[in-house]
């Protein structure tokens, strides 16, 4: 989604409606004039956020690159594979992981489905969650403002990512976006153990063997299973106890 | 006009129209959300596709997955997971049919009676409910779950906890127990193989162990939809309200609108009383609305949408309760690494619990890789240790935490040798927690949007106290079964268990509806699904009770409204799975 001509093009609108913003209107009467709806209108109190924080300008020049090589940071980071951000990070593994599984895409997809257009998008939110684990990032080890990969929070080691989302967690505390920084890692988890990057939803099929099922050692799908041990102890039905037994006479319905 | 309109299609509306469709009632039933009138068509067994939240065929949204999902404002760490759609919430749950305990029913007298919530008990004694218990448990039915491996792996470690065997439908004491489940037992070949050709009904009938009762049950294949094995209302009351006229002598069959929200319930005033006459709903796909009068009005839109449509349709509100009051059984999770297959993702959602009346409840829950992984890394407790949000490690256990990066690739490489044990809290009614208007989030296209506040740091210390109790109890079980590892997830409040906004008691200073959930302010309104429970029940899952609470409700109604009779203590209900329902499901292709 991110990336796609349309959102590249409304950075006018992104600067208008931070315009918006600033000129003391109020946060609903915004959200209903961008036109933002579900999850969308949740993310979209992200850039008040980095405006406190300072990094709203910065989060509006972003380059779709950059979201997406942050992303890939955080998609290795809870779910490391063989790849270069998993290598960066100082944990890796052998086996595939998060970004091998198609979830970068998958969580951009997720998090930016709904952006409204009446009035412009404020930001992608994939670029607001970006910007703000940059932010942090920077906050965390300074060193990461430069090196290889564009996005600060994709040169961070393992540990210090962690300190990211100490971070992130605490400085949410109390406002709305703790739902955000409560969610994330569980939603690139759900993302990266599912179907999603190989999932045709044209078809309704699988293009291919999802990695999630790979590094479970998940058996797929199946109507059924051989699974049925029988009952414990052998009962099959149980009944209300005679302490609480209701006499009653016998009457059809 | 109508007899009777019932706004929500989920866990408890069905219950009252079919309840009252067999009566001969007219009735209309209104669904927010889809229909899903082929789910071997329209469902899949795969995780992402059923449960995203943002854009799953089960989501808390509009028919067309093109659209967005509808908002709810959170303003803290949680998660919301409610369905809409004709069966609710009851499309993904796991049947489970606990009875509650009976120490949280007025007239209590037992010695632990003091462990309860004595504040917010229900209005009435356990013994009242008993009979509009086994009702419900007969029509469903409900049935003693079958063992699959993590059953068995899990009642092991239960029977070395030092408590006996439950034996009866009620929890009298501490006990383990394999569940009550609203899943028809197997038959034939379903448990027992694999093989999609076998897996057909007739050949298999009843459960077939797919492993995704949260992705919605259309097993066996080609069964009449009042046959699949799970009882979710969509498979159980729902065809049985839209046949009634088939297997009720006096029966009149429902009228069922899906893709219509409810926006506002009208009001007249008689003899200086409010009573509710109307509804208004929208359609989704055209947005037109539309308006009709009734006799009697039956709230079962759930227990966060129940107090936005009281509020949004500006009915009165004195003592300030409509909202207050949210229990969630203040979830945790426990995962245990095992040593052998346990076959976690195989088989019905949970099968085995332990009960520990005055304290909550523990439950197997076994998953697919997907949910298992949002399993490990949903949490309050920080990250792999390193940090804990100022929760205090707990002793004995591996990890406090979410599970991040390699140590998650370790704790589920193989997602069949897991256990995992869900810590259900009896927790105290709080005003605290609650729901109200959004007022920084815009209004829908269906009026204010909810927001849900749950102080979830700053809960009773006996909630607290309860959830520790079980999580230490949960280490013990799974240490018990052999856990080589086991994990403490903390989660934050997973708002799954929903209860007691719109709740009943006995006093009118912190109560919406009177001990016949009928609004206390608003005449011939009633309340019929969770939100009406007057607590948390003492931890057992909530949809068994909100259940028999409407078959109670329904013949309220039927009695007080229409002129009829009580007729559940001496009746004999017809099963859901009755072949004349059969017959007129498969004649109307329902």
């Amino acid at each position: 989604m991110v990336g796609s001509p349309a959102q590249v093009g409304e950075q006018g609108d992104s600067r208008s409606g931070l315009r918006l913003l600033r000129s003391g209107i109020s946060r609903r009467a915004f959200l209903e004039r961008a036109g933002l709806t579900g999850a969308a209108a949740i993310l979209a109190q992200i850039p008040g956020f980095l405006a406190k924080q300072g990094w709203l300008e910065a989060a509006l020049a972003a380059e779709t690159d950059l979201t997406r090589d942050t992303l890939n940071g955080l998609v290795a980071f809870v779910v490391p594979g063989p790849d270069a951000y998993s290598k960066a990070q100082g944990q890796s593994s052998k086996r595939p992981g998060g970004i091998q599984a198609g979830t970068t895409p998958a969580l951009i997809e997720l998090l930016d489905r709904f952006v409204g257009t009446s009035e412009g998008p404020t930001l992608p939110s994939s670029g607001g969650v970006a910007t703000l684990l940059n932010g942090l990032a920077v906050d965390v080890n300074p060193a990461a403002s430069s090196g290889a990969f564009l996005s600060p929070f994709a040169r961070l080691s393992f540990a210090d990512k962690i300190e990211v989302f100490h971070r992130f967690e605490q400085m949410t505390e109390g406002s709305e976006l703790r739902f955000v920084s409560g969610i994330l890692i569980g939603a690139v988890a759900f993302l990266a153990y599912g179907e999603a990057g190989v999932f045709d939803p044209a078809t309704g099929r699988l293009k291919g063997k999802p990695v999630g099922w790979t590094i479970s050692n998940y058996s797929g799908i199946a109507e059924g299973r051989n699974e049925l041990k029988g009952y414990w102890q052998g009962r099959r039905s149980v009944h209300t106890s005679k302490r609480y037994h209701v006499k009653r006479h016998a009457r059809h319905h | 006009m109508r007899d009777v309109i019932v706004i929500g299609a989920g866990g408890g509306g069905p219950v009252v129209a079919k309840e009252l469709a067999a009566h001969g009632l007219d009735v209309l039933v209104l669904e927010a959300g889809p229909r899903h009138l082929r789910p071997e068509r329209e469902w899949r067994h795969l995780e992402n596709d059923a449960n995203n939240p943002v854009s799953g065929y089960f989501r808390w949204g509009p028919a067309d997955r093109a659209k967005s999902e509808w908002l709810r404002e959170t303003p803290q760490n949680c998660f919301v997971w409610q369905l809409s759609g004709v069966g609710g919430t009851t499309q993904h749950y796991y049947g489970n049919c606990p009875r509650a305990v009976p120490g949280v029913f007025h007239g209590y007298r037992g010695r632990d009676r003091s462990r309860y919530d004595r504040a917010h008990e229900f209005p009435f004694s356990y013994k009242t409910l008993v009979p509009y218990y086994e009702w419900v448990e007969h029509t469903l039915p409900v049935q003693t779950a079958a063992m699959g491996t993590k059953e068995e792996v899990f009642l092991h470690g239960a029977s070395k906890l030092g408590i006996p065997v439950q034996k009866t439908k009620d929890a009298l004491h501490a006990a383990y127990r394999p569940q009550e489940n609203a899943i028809l037992q197997p038959h034939g070949t379903a448990g027992k193989t694999a093989e999609r050709n076998k897996l057909v009904f007739p050949k298999a009938r009843g459960c077939t162990f797919c492993g995704y009762c949260f992705q919605g049950c259309f097993e066996p294949r080609h069964a009449p939809r009042n046959l699949f094995a799970k009882r979710s209302t969509d498979n159980s009351y729902v065809p049985m309200a839209l046949t009634a006229d088939a297997w009720s002598k006096h029966g009149k069959r429902i009228t069922l609108i899906p893709d219509a929200f409810a926006t506002k319930i009208g009001t007249t005033t008689v003899g200086g009383k409010t009573v509710a006459n109307s509804v208004t709903w929208r359609v989704g796909k055209t947005g037109e609305t539309f308006t009709e009068e009734a006799k009697v009005i039956v709230m079962s839109g759930g227990t966060t949408e129940n107090p936005r449509l009281w509020l949004n349709s500006g009915l009165p509100n004195p003592n300030d309760w409509v909202g207050r009051g949210y229990t969630d059984h203040y979830f945790d999770w426990l995962i245990g690494v095992m040593p052998r297959y346990t076959g976690s993702s195989k088989g019905p959602g949970s099968s085995a619990r332990v009960d520990f009346p005055g304290h909550g409840g523990l439950e197997n829950v076994g998953l697919p890789p997907a949910l298992q992984a949002f399993s490990a890394t949903f949490s309050d407790g920080g990250i792999n240790d390193v940090y804990l949000n100022g929760h205090p490690k707990m002793h004995g256990v591996d990890g406090n935490g979410r599970r991040v990066g390699n140590l998650l690739k370790q704790l589920t490489h193989d997602v069949d040798r897991l256990l995992n044990v869900l810590v259900i809290t009896d927790d105290d009614v709080e005003a605290q927690n609650r729901v109200t208007l959004s007022q920084d989030l815009p209004a829908d296209e269906n009026g204010a949007v909810p927001k849900i506040e749950f102080h979830y740091r700053q809960r009773t210390a006996r909630t607290l106290r309860n959830r520790e109790y079980l999580a230490r109890k949960a280490l013990a079980l799974l240490k018990h079964a052999g856990a080589k590892q086991v994990y403490r997830l903390n989660w934050p409040p997973l708002i799954l268990h929903v209860q007691s906004t719109m709740r009943m008691g006995a006093s009118p200073s912190n109560s919406v509806l009177d001990r016949s959930c009928e609004a206390r302010f608003v005449k011939r309104l009633f309340i019929a699904d969770n939100s009406a429970l007057p607590n948390s029940l003492g931890g057992p899952n909530p949809t068994l009770t909100n259940q028999a609470l409407s078959t109670r409700t329904a013949e309220t109604i039927f009695r007080r409204y229409f002129g009829g009779h009580d007729y559940v203590r001496n009746g004999h209900p017809v099963q859901s799975i009755d072949h004349r329902v059969t017959r007129a499901v498969l004649k109307r292709k329902l």
